[in-house]
Order: C-alpha cells, then sequence, then structure tokens
C-alpha cells in the first residue's frame, strides 16, 4: 500500500470522527451511552498537524479541496468497481491491478482519494 | 439486528494477555483477517478516538469504536480480562470486558450507532452475571449474551 495512501487514510480516519462528533444527534447518543467527549482541542490539533506534516503539499491541498467541497469523506471506498464516494462505477480498466492502492488515484466522476477495498 | 449474529466464535477472546489499553487494542486487532497495513490503520483510528475521550465507560466496561476507510463491513469482536486492564476509565477502574467496534466511514442505516447502543445496554445487564469472568468457552459465552439480548427484548 502506498505510504502517502496510509497517511491520507490515517487523516480521513480521524476527520470523519470530529465531523461526526460534531453532528448533534450523533454526540448526544454517545453521551447517553456514558461516553465523555473531553474537549483535548489541542491534543487534537497537535495530532491532525503531525499526520498533515506527513503528507505530500500537492496531496494535502488535494485532500482539502475535496473535503472543502463535500464536506467529509475525501478518501471513498472502490467497492465492486463502484466509487462510494459519489456511487459512481469507474471506467473498465480505468486502474491497472498493480497500481490500485500503490498509487495515488482519484476518481474521475467526484475527484476523491481512491481505496480499493478487496 | 442483534449482537450476537456479529460474534462468531474467532471474535471473542477469552484471557486477553495485555495489561494496558494500547496493548489490549492491538492483541484485539490482530485477530483480525486482514492484512498487516489495514490492521494498523484501524488500530490507529481506534487510538485517534481514545484521545477525543475515553471508551472506558466504568463498571469494568470499555467500548472502544471507530470507523476506516480500510473496513467493507461493520465487525465486533469482545475480549475478556479477569484480571483487568488498566484502561483510564471514567471511574479510574480497571476493565474486564472490552467490546471492540469497527464500522467502514459509511452507513446509510446507521447501523454502527445502532449496535453500539444495543452494546452499552447488553453490557450493564452483563456485568451483574457475577460469574460472567469464569466463563472461558464460545458455547456458554453466546448462549448467555443471547439470554440476555431475549430479555431485552422482552423489556421493549
Ligand atoms: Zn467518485
Amino acid at each position: 500500500m502506498n505510504i502517502q495512501l496510509q497517511y491520507l487514510i490515517q487523516l480521513s480516519d480521524l476527520d470523519t470522527q470530529l465531523e461526526e462528533l460534531k453532528n448533534e444527534r450523533i454526540r448526544s447518543k454517545e453521551e447517553s451511552i456514558g461516553f465523555r467527549v473531553q474537549s483535548k482541542e489541542n491534543e487534537i490539533i497537535k495530532l491532525r498537524e503531525n499526520i498533515r506534516k506527513k503528507i505530500e503539499p500537492e496531496l494535502l491541498n488535494k485532500y482539502d479541496k475535496i473535503q472543502k467541497r463535500y464536506k467529509m469523506r475525501a478518501v471513498a471506498q472502490v467497492n465492486e468497481g463502484v466509487c462510494y464516494g459519489c456511487f459512481t462505477a469507474l471506467p473498465t480498466s480505468y486502474v491497472s491491478e498493480a497500481d490500485k492502492n500503490n498509487k495515488i488515484i482519484t476518481c474521475p466522476n467526484c475527484g476523491r482519494i481512491l481505496f480499493w477495498i478487496e | 439486528m442483534l449482537i450476537s449474529q456479529f460474534l462468531k466464535k474467532e471474535n471473542v477472546i477469552f484471557d486477553l494477555k495485555s495489561k494496558t489499553k494500547d496493548k489490549a487494542l492491538e492483541e484485539m486487532v490482530d485477530k483480525m483477517k486482514l492484512s498487516k497495513e489495514k490492521k494498523d490503520l484501524i488500530l490507529l483510528s481506534l487510538k485517534q478516538r481514545e484521545i477525543l475521550g475515553t471508551t472506558g465507560i466504568g463498571n469494568g466496561i470499555a467500548i472502544p469504536h471507530a470507523r476506516s476507510v480500510v473496513l467493507d463491513k461493520l465487525c465486533l469482536y469482545v475480549g475478556i480480562s479477569p484480571k483487568g486492564i488498566e484502561y483510564e476509565s471514567l471511574d479510574g477502574k480497571n476493565v474486564n470486558i472490552i467490546f471492540l467496534i469497527i464500522a467502514p466511514p459509511l452507513d446509510s442505516s446507521n447501523q454502527y450507532l445502532i449496535l453500539l447502543g444495543k452494546i452499552a445496554a447488553l453490557s450493564k445487564k452483563l456485568i451483574k452475571k457475577k460469574d460472567y469472568l469464569k466463563i472461558d468457552n464460545y458455547e456458554d459465552f453466546i448462549a448467555l449474551i443471547k439470554k440476555l439480548e431475549e430479555s431485552m427484548e422482552d423489556e421493549i
């Protein structure tokens, strides 16, 4: 797996969590279960910055642009040839088998960075 | 949706060896049948969640949970430690049972949150069964989970 892709996934997973905890419904569900979401803002900013530092500027730029456009999920899964970001089938032979998860590939339709799940 | 349906034999780990939170999470994620790279990313996502707030909800229960792009379906694992694990829980007590939930980023029917809620309710019933930590085989454990699930259905 491409190392830059790994960092992008790590960042995307973190951003998904942060986004969810901003969602009032999800947050109150978590709190009703007994989870305390502490406001360790500084630690989280530091953690996020540390991941971002490892990502090449050009890719980070791409990530930020996509995230801004779609609010979240800049990295999308590909499942059975379908981008799970926009639910469009990728063109057949769009990517060679060897390049899947070994190169940074974006969806031709929505521009999200792709991760092949299979 | 039933919790017991998510718990196959290989998803239940008796006698966790780890003594600390990080080690216990590693030990449990390691049981997943995924590549090392995927397992590492799942672990990172779980640890990131812990920074946002501990998932040790007290009374010996922890419910670590996270989403990751590398997963294609909702997974549940249970780890039991009769000796207890240092987990930075809300009540400061060691953790004896861990319910680990991991989900893909997208899940339209919100199974993840529903499962989370059910597990929280079930775990509170489970710890009232004083002898649950003595269970050391899958058959007895899943029978107890099913029984508790049935009693929860009755209450609704
Ligand atoms: Zn797409």
